[in-house]
């Protein structure tokens, strides 16, 4: 028979002046399950703690019931305090009579009763837990980094440590969508610096193997484990071994081919921004080869389609505005735009330097780039409804990102989900924006969505410390102890567990014709339990036997 | 649809007895599993062959389904793939059947075909055992009519008699009957490429036999529609459902003859889980002021409903098999409907296309999530 201990906390007032405490210690006593009732004005407080780890000892207590606050708040501390006194943490269960009854009405009478039943629903699951062990497993402490973009290479430089290797592996040559730039916003500085002392700093580093013009074929295993094959530049394949792996892969430009009022791809002298920094590297001119005299610089292109703001495009489209001023004194630089995305302390002043060197801002709602005679034309209707007429030499166009082909590719390899827009889905937006529901797996830079270059370098070492932070060189790697399980022998090997799984924990053991849970991927969501028919699929802390003696007494 | 009409020799039986014997002769195939008379003469069981003495006894379409070909084809293949090249002789329903055992990963269909018949429906086994001679002339019958008061009451509704979303490689036209003449035409590669081989050629335009096939149909809805309605009500709410089935005595068996429910043990057969202390019986008890036992019936019911409804293919197994004549087919028909048609998922159509269970989307079915306005 089990030796069930409850204790009510009073929490200050909290609980104590609203719920009749002495009514429900009677109720619960007259019912015969528990062995004894304690009360404490306060167990979360350091005195409250001791008191609690003095009475298990002494009662001899083998499962716990408290009611208290949110598990939220203070399931941690009483699990800590049950391990301190030998008792394992899962013979426990949490009632919270605080948010879920005290302060729900003030009405004394409701407030016990609906306390009353949520504590004896505690009761009759706590008698049908089992101890779960805290499992843990050897773990590599080495990192793989697919992309050698600036995010890509800050990540690698990061995360390489003394005894913690890193293999930075890039589909063509280190540097990724940043050699396209010539100068940086806002400081103008030249990229050419910046992306050279990251790529020393990368090839400089003996912890950082990099492997260029390489690509990732597969990539086997788990959060701790991961094996991946590569093939390198001389058609070989190799294995590599790592505890975690950062995904950079970065985005590309949105292509405005298809939005025919821009005359990209048709006319000469129309740039998307990226190609103009590339062209423009020496010198700045016209197919003609004369240097332009004015320069159309159109924004938000393909906003529309996109359906999402970039956010670095604004403050992209006047670094290049300055970067022709700079270079082109002379010519007349006109910024075409709807709305101004420029947030931040640095760019209003970016803004304001950029108007006062000569550039003009028009905001336009519809536009059109033609050719007429040897000049391009465009053709622009303004919020006042007046239609003009601009000549110019150049065209730029402004565009946002898009995913590249590589997202889709390792969002499959890796089960990561991605976004209503294709880039890579963190696991929470807020909360934890490096991670995915695969474990181990972080992301970082323009594959998870748009951003500038700081934005980029700071994801990659937040992806970096995540690694730091989880494997450590010849350390173990905590495991979730509420897991699921298979039964051998109910398991009849239907494979519905293997598709709702979101975290690809369950698969088929094709040998034995069932199926089976691989522990280190498993988070305890419990989808696959719901899913078996058979009873086969279990979680250790949502058992049937437990769910249902607990909402038998709820739902009486 | 292009196919053979071929006339009745001495009757349907030994007319797809001398195809089959044909297939094996041209090893188009391996074996067949096909059903055989039982030595009482009462009943029949699905056997594989491949001498073709043996398949002189065979009756490719009996009166009765005492046993759902699904659940035959399960044990032979459910070990792994089959090099044996296996012609499943079966009825519309057993092979739909097949298909979603082998989506649950029951039943290997490599090497498998099937030859399958427009069905005018299954007598109820109960029946023909205290009459099987009788019976047999009354199926005589039926097969040129198409009319019956002694079906099961699954086949009076049951819409998917013919070949239309059929997975099967051969079938054999039986709505003209009256003309003693059966048709048969190919419904796959592999269909066309045996009866190439064994000389049948499908020079003939079957598309005329689709008339009385919609005429059935047309039926087959109005019974449908009648005995769904009539069903709504008796089975709504918990008072409706457990009424509906009080006359259980839990033995489980329409679990057992269930073509789909594939559990190595039932959830509610293996012991622990879903039991309780005596106590705790007892506290149960509540208002009702008593509680049933064996324990669970509805429970029983309930999941088994849970987990039947996208694949029950409305065989009528379950009230076949049923001792207390309780309709559990009826009530899965019905229910399985619904649930089929909130997913568009036709049960059986194509081995590719997934059970909705097996797969997960996070936007779907919101139309249900405010039903009691909670969202």
């Amino acid at each position: 028979m089990a030796k069930i201990g409850l204790y009510l906390c009073e929490c200050g007032p909290n609980i104590a002046e609203v719920l009749d405490l002495e009514k429900i210690s009677n109720e619960i006593k007259k019912d015969g399950k528990v062995a004894a009732i304690e009360r404490h004005k306060l167990l979360c407080s350091e005195d409250g703690k001791k008191f609690l780890a003095e009475s298990i000892e002494k009662n001899g207590f083998d499962r716990l019931v408290i009611a208290a606050c949110s598990p939220k708040q203070h399931e941690a501390t009483f699990m800590d305090v049950m391990s301190a006194a030998g008792l394992n943490p899962y013979m426990f269960q949490l009632v919270n009579v605080r948010e879920q009854c005290a302060w729900m009405t003030p009405d004394k009478e409701l407030a016990t009763y609906k306390a009353l039943r949520y504590i004896r629903a505690a009761i009759n699951r706590v008698r049908y837990h089992r101890a779960i062990e805290q499992k843990e497993i050897e773990c590599n402490a080495d990192a793989i980094v697919i992309g050698g973009g600036i995010t890509g290479m800050e990540a690698a430089v990061r995360a390489a440590q003394k005894e913690r290797r890193v293999y930075l592996i890039e589909q063509t040559e280190l540097g990724g969508m940043l050699k396209c730039h010539r100068v940086l916003f806002p400081t103008m500085e030249l990229v050419d610096q910046l992306l050279k002392a990251k790529v020393d700093a990368v090839r400089g580093n003996e912890q950082i193997e990099v492997f260029e013009n390489s690509e990732v074929k597969d990539v086997l295993g788990f959060f701790g484990n991961f094996v991946a094959t590569i093939e390198t530049k001389e058609k070989e394949e190799i294995t590599l071994h790592a505890g975690a792996i950062i995904l950079a892969t970065g985005a590309e430009p949105f292509s405005p081919e298809q939005l025919s009022n821009f005359g990209y791809g048709t006319l000469d002298d129309v740039y998307i921004a990226s190609e103009f920094e590339k062209v423009s590297a020496d010198r700045i001119a016209t197919k003609s080869g004369d240097p332009p005299k004015s320069v159309a610089i159109v924004h938000c292109v393909g906003r529309k389609n996109l359906g999402y703001c970039s956010e670095f495009c604004c403050a992209n489209s006047m670094k290049i505005a300055r970067y022709i001023k700079e270079r082109l004194s002379d010519a007349k630089v006109v910024q075409f735009y709807k709305n101004l995305c420029l947030p931040g302390t640095q760019y209003d002043k970016f803004y304001k330097e950029t108007a006062e060197k000569g550039v003009e801002f028009i905001r336009f709602t519809d536009i059109e780039v033609t050719r007429e005679a040897e000049r391009l034309s465009i053709k622009y209707r303004k919020e006042d409804h007046t239609e003009n007429n601009l000549p110019v030499d150049m065209v730029i166009l402004s565009t946002g990102l898009v995913p590249n082909s590589a997202t889709e590719r390792f969002a499959k390899m890796l089960n990561i989900p991605v976004d209503e827009y294709g880039f890579f889905k963190e696991e929470h937006v807020k909360l934890d924006p490096v991670s995915t529901v695969t474990e181990g797996v972080f992301i970082a830079g323009c594959a998870q969505g748009p951003g500038n270059i700081s934005d980029s370098m700071a994801q990659g070492g937040a992806a970096a410390g995540r690694i730091l932070s989880s494997v450590t060189p010849g350390g173990r790697l905590q495991l979730e102890p509420e897991t699921s399980q298979v039964s051998e022998s109910l398991c009849v090997g239907c494979g519905v567990c293997v598709n709702v799984c979101a975290y690809g924990a369950v698969t088929i053991d094709e040998l034995r014709h069932i199926s089976v849970v691989n522990e280190v991927l498993c988070r305890g969501c419990g989808n696959c339990a719901a899913a078996c028919p058979s009873g086969a699929a279990r979680h250790r802390h949502f058992t049937t036997k437990q769910i249902t003696q607990e909402m038998g007494e709820i739902l009486r | 649809m292009m196919g053979k009409v071929i006339p009745l020799k001495e009757n349907l039986n030994t007319t797809i007895k001398e195809i089959l014997e044909l297939l094996l002769e041209k090893e188009c195939f391996d074996a067949v599993l096909v059903p055989v008379r039982v030595p009482s003469g009462e009943s029949f069981a699905y056997l594989l062959m491949k001498d073709r003495r043996i398949l002189q006894s065979c009756t490719p379409l009996p009166p009765i389904m005492p046993v759902q070909g699904a659940r035959a084809l399960r044990d032979l293949t459910r070990r792994g793939n089959s090099n044996l090249k296996v012609l499943c002789v079966m009825r519309p329903c057993e092979i739909r059947a097949s298909i979603e055992l082998a989506k649950l990963r029951q039943i290997r269909l490599e090497n498998v075909s099937f030859l399958s018949f427009d069905c005018p429906g299954a007598l109820r086994t109960k029946d023909y055992i205290n009459s099987p001679e009788e019976s047999d002339n009354q199926y005589q019958e039926i097969i040129a009519t198409w009319e019956s008061e002694n079906f099961r009451s699954a086949c009076n509704t049951c819409l998917h008699f013919s070949y239309e979303g059929l997975p099967a490689d051969l079938h054999i036209h039986l709505t003209n009957m009256k003309e003693e003449r059966m048709g048969i035409t190919p419904l796959s590669d592999k269909g066309k490429e045996s009866l190439s081989r064994i000389g049948i050629e499908c020079n003939g335009d079957l598309s005329g036999w689709q008339t009385e096939v919609n005429e059935i149909s047309r039926k087959r809805i109005a019974n449908r529609d009648k005995a769904f309605s009539e069903l709504r009500d008796k089975i709504s709410g918990a008072e409706g459902f457990h009424d509906f089935f009080s006359d259980c005595i839990n033995c489980h068996n329409c679990m057992r003859v269930c073509p789909i429910c594939y559990c190595r043990q039932c959830f509610f057969d293996s012991s622990g889980e879903a039991k309780s202390e005596a106590e705790d019986y007892l506290a149960k008890i509540g208002a009702k002021g008593g509680i049933r036992f064996p324990g669970d019936m509805m429970l029983f019911h309930l999941g088994r409903m849970s987990h039947m409804a996208l694949s029950c293919v409305s065989c009528g197994a379950c009230e076949d098999g049923c001792p207390m004549e309780v309709p559990v087919s009826r009530a899965f028909a019905f229910v399985a409907d619904e649930v089929q048609k909130m997913f568009d998922y036709v049960p059986g159509r194509n081995e590719e296309e997934p059970i909705p269970v097996q797969t997960y989307q996070e936007d779907e079915l919101h139309q249900y999530e405010d039903a009691k306005g909670t969202g």
